[in-house]
Formats: C-alpha cells, structure tokens, sequence
C-alpha cells in the first residue's frame, strides 16, 4: 500500500532523509520511530505532498507521488505535526470546510463530522475557534479531519502527544477499527509503550537513514521489547550531575 | 533599562536578520519602492518653505496640510506593523511589569528605516516653526502632536484585538461620515469650521500663529494625555490571556452555508479578507455616495460607474496578494487538500469578488431607485469586468510578490510600483465602461458584454499561468508569510 524507494530529502547541504525503501502492506497499522530530528516527519510530508522529494519516488495505493499528487490526496487522510489549522475558523467550520473539498456532500459531512466530534469528545465544544482551543482539542480536530473523508491510507505524525489519557485510548481504539477494515495507518511517535501495543510493523529512523524495519511478530520472537531494539540504535545519554540544580 | 534594552535589541536583530534574509533591491521590487519613498521625501522638502513663509505672515493653510500627513504616517509605523517578532503577550513569563511592556512596545515601533523617515521628516516641521509668530509654542505643540500620533495609533491597534471595539470603532467612522456627508450636503462651511477647530492639525498650527497660542497648546496638552493614557490602558487590557474567552462563538458567516467544494474555503477566505483594516476604506465611500444618492434630484448615472471603480480601490491587497492572510500552516493545509493551484487559486479570487459584491449590493437598492434598472444592470457587468481585471493581474502578483498581512491592520510591504501597474490596468474597465456609456447610452450593452469576454479570456490565460507558477513559488510564499 505505501512503498517508498530511494527516497531523499536535502535542504541545501543537509540530508535529512537519505535513501529511504519502506514497505507497508495494506490493513498495516505501521510505526515510524526515530529521536527528534531524525526525519520522520519530513518522510511523512513527502508521502503526504506537502514537501517534493529531492530523489526517490514512493507509490501510496498505486500512485506515484511525483505523477499523481491530487489523486493521492484524495485517498490519503493526514494529521500533520504542525496541524494545518486555520486560527479563525471553528472546529466546526474546519470539519465542513474540509468534507465538500474530498467531495462530500454537505449533509454528509455534517453527519460523519458530528459522529466523530461526539466519539473524540469534542462536540459540545464545537463552535470555539481554533485560536481559543487547547492543543488537545487542536490535535482531534486535525484527527477528525483527517478521518472525515474514509481514507484509504492514514499518516498521522504525533497523534498521541498533548492528548489526554481518555481520548488517547479512543484513538487508539479507532485506529484498531480502522486497520481491521482495511486502512493502512502509518504514524509517528515517540511514546514506544503506546506504538508497541498498537502497531504491527515498525521502522527506527537516524540521522535520515533506515536503521531497522520490522513486524511486531519478528520482535517477540526475537524475545526483546521494541524499546530494547529502539535503544539499540538511538543512542542514549547518561544523566550528568548538574551541580547548579537544586 | 537594560531588560529592555536587551529584549529591543533581540526585535532589532531578529528584524534586519529577516530584512536581508529578503534579498536584493530587487527582491519585491524594493529598488523602486526606495526610489519612490525617496522622491516623496524630497517633494515633502520642497514644501517646508512655502510652508515657512506662510507661516511668518500667519498663514496655516500649507503647514496644517503637511501636519495632517505626518500625523496619518505615525499612524503607519504601529498599524501596519506586521515583522514584530517577539509579542508583548510573549513576554508575559518573563519578570516584566505591564509599563515595561508598555515601554518595549513603544520601542518596537522605531525599529524599522520607515519610522525613521517618519520621525526625521516630522521633526523638518520645525523650521517653519521657527519662522512663526510663537516658535516655542508652535514647536511644544508640534512634538505634542507626534505623540498624540505614536498614542493614537497605538490605542487604536490595542481597541482592534477586542470585537466590541471594533463594531464602536467602524460605528464611530460611519456617523462621522455620515455627519461629514450631511454638513457637506448642506453646505454649512460655518459648522465644518466649527468642527475642524478642535482637530489637532487646526490646533499645533494656532499654537504657532494664533493670539491665544497656549490655550491651543494646552488643549492638544490635554488631548495627548487622554490618548496616552488610553494606549497605556488598552495595552493593558490587550495583556490578558486570550484563554479565558473560550466560548461557544457565534459568527454571522456561521449561519451561511456556502455549498460546493470550494464553500468552505470561501468562507474561510471571506472572515480572512473582511479582517484588513484597507477594507473599511470603501465603507465612508459606499455611505456617501447612498448619501448622494438619495441628496441629489438626479445623480449622475456615469458617477455610479466611477463609484464601483473607486470601491475596488481599498481592496487592491486582496487581489493583489491573496495569500497575505494566510499562515504557513495553513497553506500546509491548502496543500493537503486534494485541489490543484488554478482551484486554490479561483477560490481566492472568488472571495475577493464576494468582498467587493458585499459593498456592490450596499448601493444598490439605491441605484435601482434612482437610476433605473437598466443602469443597475450595466453596473453590474462593469463589476464583473473589473473584478476580472484585478484578480488577472492579482493572480500573477500574489504568486510572485507575495507579503505577510495581519489581521486588523493595513496591509503593508507590498510594491507601490505593482500595485499602481495594477490599478490602472484594473481601472481600464472602469474608463471604457464610463466612454461607452456616455458615449452610446445604452447601446453599450454589447460592447460591455464583448470587454466582458475579452477579460473573460485574460483572465483564464492568468490562472492558468499564475498555477503554474504556485507550484514553484510555493515555498517563496511560505517564507515571505512566516
């Protein structure tokens, strides 16, 4: 469903993702895992269009993301680590502004939006602008309206952080569901006890480059956590004494 | 002191790292733009003597009009401000108390070479001063006034970020428009008189000439100190976190839905655009022509057609830089969407054209009334053509120039030299529909519908290139809005 091959992104002299070949199968709840800086995220915003690749090509459901952008934008939903929020407009507003764009039909939209708002407990705060709005209610606005249009394939960059431990477990939730019907979910995070119990493959990131690629299955068999492989490549830093603190 | 310093010297740095991340002279059409800024100032020289002899025989005219200019430019520095990179509100952690804020405020306004300009050529002001019958007094009243400027501009950006201020503030303008209108109308020149004596132009100017000039001094004094403390007050009040007014809003846009793909992009871009200050501009002009509407026996049908040219005017920004009032993060989203550039690009163009139809639809009941349908008609198709005409030309500009623009404030930092080019060729419409009518009656209806095509054809020739264009300047765009 998302295979990627030689995948690169330089800005100027810096590479911040090299060569990077991923595959993710279809109905693949699939973790992208890397420190701060690794390019994780850059990934995503090639695979979603947002960013050109300076080489390499990827095919998400068939299409290229060179040749054929709009068509996979229509089938992709994206939660982007910034959000793509417009300050002026509520969380309403975002959700009918974004059905009628993938095609939908006002009254559908305004059906599957107040579905999503009542499961992501942000209904009755609907009619708040984005710019009042706590970073949680942000990030399942974003959420909701990468879901309202049933993609075919999910990025979701961060879904977890800033969210409380409530609505994490409903993500969570929907996410099983989705991947269940079929959905290829791809995300970033850096809470590994959320992304072990939730995805079924993963790759570890450094530096831009793919350090591991493998299914949750390989790991148990292997009789080590995903932590334990994550920290085998992510170098982890002692903590120092700071003689000022305290 | 140093705190300050330190944090004035940050904006500071921060400002001209961005200024020369811009580029050349070139960039933006910055050499021009110097060039023309440049010449004004010149041409603002060469009136300080007619000034200076006026004022030594105890003439104002010449100096109250060079006050009233540089009173509206330190109107520019605060309200126009869009580079401030660090806000008060994002000092509010730091061990500041709301004066000092105040105070790195009032410093943030001098950072940028347009301020300086600004203070240098008020501050050429004084050699006529120094020619006047009470020089000290001429010149105390002319610093005076500068202040009153700096506090004016400043109390009305604060009174802006609250929504009452603003239905107050565009309430205010209407009934002084309305009032002017009316005087006007009547031609009571004894009242207008009367009214402009207390404006502080009339004022700094009696306080060099007039027999009772500390009367005059005192109150533009006393004036200044209300507005200041009015700055001060309402830069406190701005302060306050924005959480705490968490509601469940209610907006008129709300209640519409817009159907189709681009409805809610449209909406979007309808709030977006009915946020630039420019914009209001157009109301006194809609206010006063309904006014001459309904005041004149038999108004000038050929009036009406200059009217819906002069209502684009305050607009320009919005076509000519259509993606001002968005944020990089929300052209991530333009970029999510699965729409191309030329549909991105329509639908900027058509919020544009419902801004300019809202004021349209304001004078048209009356035109109906008074200078039938049939003008009304023809109105409405040199409106069309017009719009054609800016978003032709927009297009390409929002694409190539584009500027960051903030919401309750006057768009700046665009070229004057694009947006001149860009008037006259959207003001082409304007003129051929006033020959033609005039000329042919309404046998112009033709020759409109045929300009109409003609515009039609430029206009699909410009979204197409100028969406061929978005693709490769999208991260310009993203950089000159961040």
């Amino acid at each position: 469903m998302i295979e990627t091959t030689g995948l690169t992104r330089r800005f100027g002299d810096f590479v911040a993702v090299h060569n990077l070949n991923l595959r993710v199968p279809k109905g693949v709840i699939f973790g992208l895992l890397g420190p701060n800086g690794s390019g994780k995220s850059t990934t995503v915003k090639m695979l979603t269009g947002i960013l050109k690749p300076s080489a390499g090509d990827a095919l998400i459901d068939g299409s290229s993301i060179l040749t054929s952008p709009l068509e996979i934008k229509q089938k992709i939903g994206v939660l982007p680590e910034d959000l793509a929020l417009f300050d002026s407009l509520t969380i309403w507003e975002h959700l009918k502004l974004c059905g009628p764009v993938y095609g939908l039909s006002l009254s559908e939209t305004e059906a599957r939006a107040e579905q999503l708002l009542n499961y992501l407990d942000l209904w009755s705060d609907r009619h708040t602008f984005i710019e009042q709005s706590s970073f949680g209610m942000k990030k399942k606005c974003a959420l909701a309206m990468a879901l309202i249009h049933n993609p075919k394939v999910l990025f979701l960059d961060e879904p977890f952080e800033g969210i409380d431990p409530v609505a994490s477990r409903s993500i969570k939730d929907l996410l099983l569901l989705m991947s269940k019907k079929g959905i290829t979910i791809l995300i970033t995070s850096h809470i590994l006890e959320i992304v072990e119990r939730l995805v079924s493959a993963f790759a570890v990131i450094v530096d831009g480059e793919l350090a591991v690629s493998q299914t949750m299955e390989e790991t148990v068999q292997s009789g080590r956590s995903l932590e334990e492989i994550y920290f085998q490549y992510v170098e982890r830093r002692v903590v120092e004494d700071f003689e000022w603190i305290g | 002191m140093d705190r300050i310093r330190g944090v004035l010297q940050s904006q500071w740095r921060a400002y001209w790292r961005r200024l020369r991340g811009a580029g050349t002279l070139r960039t933006s059409n910055a050499g021009p733009l110097v060039l023309l800024g440049g010449l004004f100032v010149v041409r603002y020289l060469q009136q300080l003597p007619v000034a200076a002899s006026q004022l030594a025989k105890g003439e104002t005219t010449r100096y109250e009009a060079l006050l009233t200019a540089v009173f509206l430019a330190w109107l520019f520095p605060v309200m126009g401000e869009t580079r401030r990179s660090i806000t008060s509100r994002a000092l509010l952690h730091l061990p500041f108390t709301a004066n000092d804020l105040f105070l790195i405020r009032l410093g943030s306004a001098f950072i940028s070479p347009v301020s300086w300009i600004i203070v240098a050529c008020s501050l050429a002001l004084c050699y006529p001063v120094a020619l006047a019958r009470h020089p000290l007094t001429g010149t105390l009243a002319l610093l005076i006034l500068l202040l009153l400027g700096l506090f004016t501009s400043l109390t009305v950006t604060h009174l802006l970020n609250s929504a009452v201020a603003r239905v107050v503030i565009l309430g205010v303008l209407l009934v002084a428009t309305a009032i002017g209108g009316l005087v006007w109308l009547a031609e009571r020149n004894e009242v207008v008189e009367t009214l402009t004596s207390v404006l502080p132009d009339r004022l700094a100017a009696a306080a060099a000439v007039s027999s009772a000039p500390v009367r005059s001094l005192a109150v533009l004094a006393g004036m200044t100190a209300v507005v200041g403390f009015l700055a001060l007050r309402t830069f406190s009040l701005t302060l306050q976190p924005r959480q705490n007014q968490r509601s469940q809003s209610f907006t008129f846009l709300g209640l519409i839905d817009v159907p189709g793909r681009y409805g809610g992009l449209l909406k979007k871009d309808v709030r977006h655009y009915s946020r630039l200050l420019d914009i209001y501009f157009a109301v006194p002009i809609v206010l006063l022509f309904n006014m001459y509407l309904v005041g004149d026996t038999a108004p000038s049908a050929i009036a009406f057609f200059v009217t819906i040219g002069i209502l684009f005017l305050p607009c320009i920004s919005l076509a000519f830089n259509s993606f001002g009032l968005d944020r990089p993060l929300g052209l991530d989203r333009y970029t999510l969407f699965p729409l191309s550039d030329k549909q991105k690009l329509f639908s900027k163009n058509l919020a544009f054209g419902t801004i300019v139809m809202i004021l349209f639809v304001t004078i048209l009941p009356l035109t109906v009334w008074k200078l039938g349908m049939w003008t009304s008609v023809l109105g409405m198709i040199e409106l069309i053509v017009v719009w054609l005409a800016y978003v032709s030309y927009g297009n390409w500009l929002s694409v190539r120039e584009p500027f960051k623009m903030q919401f309750y404030r006057f768009a700046s930092g665009g070229s004057p030299v694009d947006a001149v080019m860009g008037v006259i060729f959207g003001s082409v419409p304007v003129a051929l529909t006033v020959y033609l009518v005039y000329n042919e009656g309404n046998g112009a209806l033709w020759k409109l519908v045929l300009m109409t095509v003609i515009y039609l054809a430029i206009f699909l020739f410009s979204l197409s290139r100028s969406a061929r264009l978005l693709e490769s300047h999208q991260e310009n765009i993203r950089r000159a809005l961040s």
